[in-house]
């Protein structure tokens, strides 16, 4: 076939016009070369030309760059709060290097900075729900909407006042790119709850009816948010230990209500497995756990697939225990330690091999980060991490 | 076993035959080919250097979508990097060419990577001024616009 081409081509070779290349950028696909950017080179190159600084704050530029944005690797925010100063610590959730030898401590590349957040808030992040993340403290009047990207925090009013004891979820409706806030009451069997659209013309909550009476008093509430739907783990009423998943379709604001494959207690991680809601338990007895893989909400249908490793993990060299936070996209489970004292670093179970890794995570921990943010003596625990992180331009 | 093979002609009026399966993974192409069956199809504004490239593209990528075959299919890994040094090889003019191509026949594929290259370009650039430089854009900004922006995005991650 290439001969046929080329002698097509050889006779009109002489024929051929040099062609005057075009090296400007072509005008209607800049929004889609520059939503190919990360995040940080958007904000630096806005003062490139007018055109440039129109498009990258455009509302529909933004949007496309969160749907860029799913094929942009996910990563691990690892928080300190000390009086008003929040220190964040940006972590590629997967692991860079799969071929390593086990018993070798590589690196992982940590960006940080540092911003000032109220003081007068304890900094309780929950989920990343693309990009954003939701911080509310029960005793509160008003919550945070916190964009680690942009280093922005937005402030909103619960909508009951004098009933403060209210959790807030936070979800995306990918189809639209629209974030919403689900309230639910704590501790009270309800069959109503509140919502509000971020950034909407009004912004006010609204009230709607779940069509399922249940009750959240798990603390801290399990849930995530994938595919346009919030996943929290709800009970019958206050007595209830089993429970059961609430689904709540953010676009269409319907809730509806999904039983689980067992029927006794035990503890769960909720998360999600290659962009499906999950839940992980401990198997009684013995070191292993099962995912248990939510197929079909309407029917209740869920899919399960064992692993050896454990729930918690307790690492003999550090003694220092473990939690199991997620998967990674290679279907690696991902384990931080629950305190650190000279390094940080991150635990991958491999389940194939049947081995961990051990990923340290340099300038978070160590004695020259320590002097530099101030916090030599600060003991660090309980730190909160959030993962599956994506960058957004999102601002409201 | 022959297979259809149909001729897209270039701005010059060179012809290019290639086989239906290659051509078809152009959008463009796969509905003029239905419309019009058994025709030259004339692609005025594309080069030949520029349609020789994009049908090297199209080329590699049908292989894979046959799945299985005479030729060793590559994984989708190799074929992600066989594209990043598809793009590697071609200088700054000729990519924009090669994207706008991508865009005009609308092969979502080649678009993504061509679009993916130029992005790496602007940020691997130091500053601003290097983009302007790169990009021929010219710089409608005063410097204490320029200043306001600066300070506005201070994106650290």
């Amino acid at each position: 076939m290439d001969n046929q081409e080329e002698t097509t081509e050889q006779i009109n070779k002489r024929r051929r016009i040099q062609s005057a290349s075009t090296s400007s950028f072509p005008l209607d696909l800049i929004p889609e070369i520059l939503s190919k950017l990360p995040a940080k080179s958007v904000g630096r190159f806005r003062c490139v030309s007018k055109l440039w600084s129109s498009i990258t704050t455009d509302p529909y530029f933004i949007k496309s760059f969160e749907t860029q944005s799913r094929q942009k690797k996910p990563s691990l925010l690892v928080c300190f709060k000390r009086g008003d100063r929040l220190f964040v610590f940006s972590i590629p959730q997967d692991r860079q290097t799969p071929n390593q030898p086990h018993d070798s401590i590589p690196s992982q590349p940590v960006h940080s900075y540092h911003m000032t957040y109220p003081k007068s808030y304890r900094f309780l992040p929950w989920v990343s729900v693309h990009g954003l993340i939701c911080c509310f403290e029960e005793a509160k009047e008003k919550l945070i909407i916190w964009n680690p990207t942009t280093r922005k925090l937005y402030t909103l009013t619960k909508p009951i006042k004098g009933l403060p004891y209210a959790k807030f979820l936070l979800g995306y409706d990918p189809a639209d790119a629209i974030y919403k806030v689900l309230c639910i009451l704590f501790d009270k069997t309800t069959d109503e709850g509140c919502v509000l659209t971020l950034g909407s013309a009004q912004e006010s909550w609204r009230r709607i009816k779940t069509n399922h009476k249940h009750c959240v008093n798990s603390f801290p509430t399990q849930h995530v948010c994938t595919k346009g739907f919030i996943y929290y783990r709800a009970y019958t009423d206050t007595t209830d230990r089993i429970g059961f998943i609430m689904s709540f379709d953010v676009r269409s604001e319907k809730f509806h209500m999904i039983k689980f494959p067992w029927n006794d207690m035990g503890s769960i991680v909720v998360l999600i497995y290659q962009g499906m809601f999950a839940c992980l338990r401990s198997t009684y007895p013995g070191d292993s756990i099962t995912l248990w893989i939510l197929q079909d909400a309407e029917k209740h249908v869920w899919s399960r697939k064992n692993f050896l490793a454990p729930f918690r993990y307790y690492d003999q060299s550090l003694k220092i225990v473990c939690n199991l936070i997620g998967f990674t996209d290679s279907g690696e489970l991902v384990y931080v330690p629950v305190r650190c004292y000279k390094s940080f670093y991150v635990l991958y179970y491999d389940p194939e091999k049947n081995k961990f890794h051990r990923v340290e995570c340099k300038g978070i921990a160590d004695d020259e980060s320590r002097l530099k943010n101030g916090l030599v003596k600060s003991r660090l625990f309980n730190i909160p991490i959030v993962s599956n992180h994506m960058e957004s331009l999102m601002s409201f | 076993m022959s297979k259809k093979m149909i001729v897209l002609k270039s701005s010059e009026g060179v012809s290019f035959v290639v086989e239906e399966a290659v051509a078809r993974q152009s959008k463009i192409i796969s509905f003029l080919v239905e419309e019009f069956p058994d025709r030259e199809l004339p692609l005025t504004n594309m080069t030949s250097e520029i349609l020789r490239k994009t049908i090297e593209y199209c080329k590699k990528h049908v292989v894979e979508d046959d799945g299985g075959g005479d030729s060793s299919s590559s994984s989708s890994g190799d074929l992600k990097e066989w594209d990043v040094k598809f793009v590697a090889e071609i200088d700054q003019p000729r990519l924009m060419d090669l994207l706008m191509a991508a865009n005009y026949l609308d092969i979502p594929s080649l678009l993504d990577v061509t679009c993916q290259k130029v992005a790496d370009t602007i940020a691997a650039c130091n500053d601003e001024k290097e983009i302007r430089a790169t990009f021929n854009i010219e710089n409608d900004f005063t410097e204490e616009e320029v200043e306001a922006i600066r300070m506005e995005n201070q994106y650290p991650i």
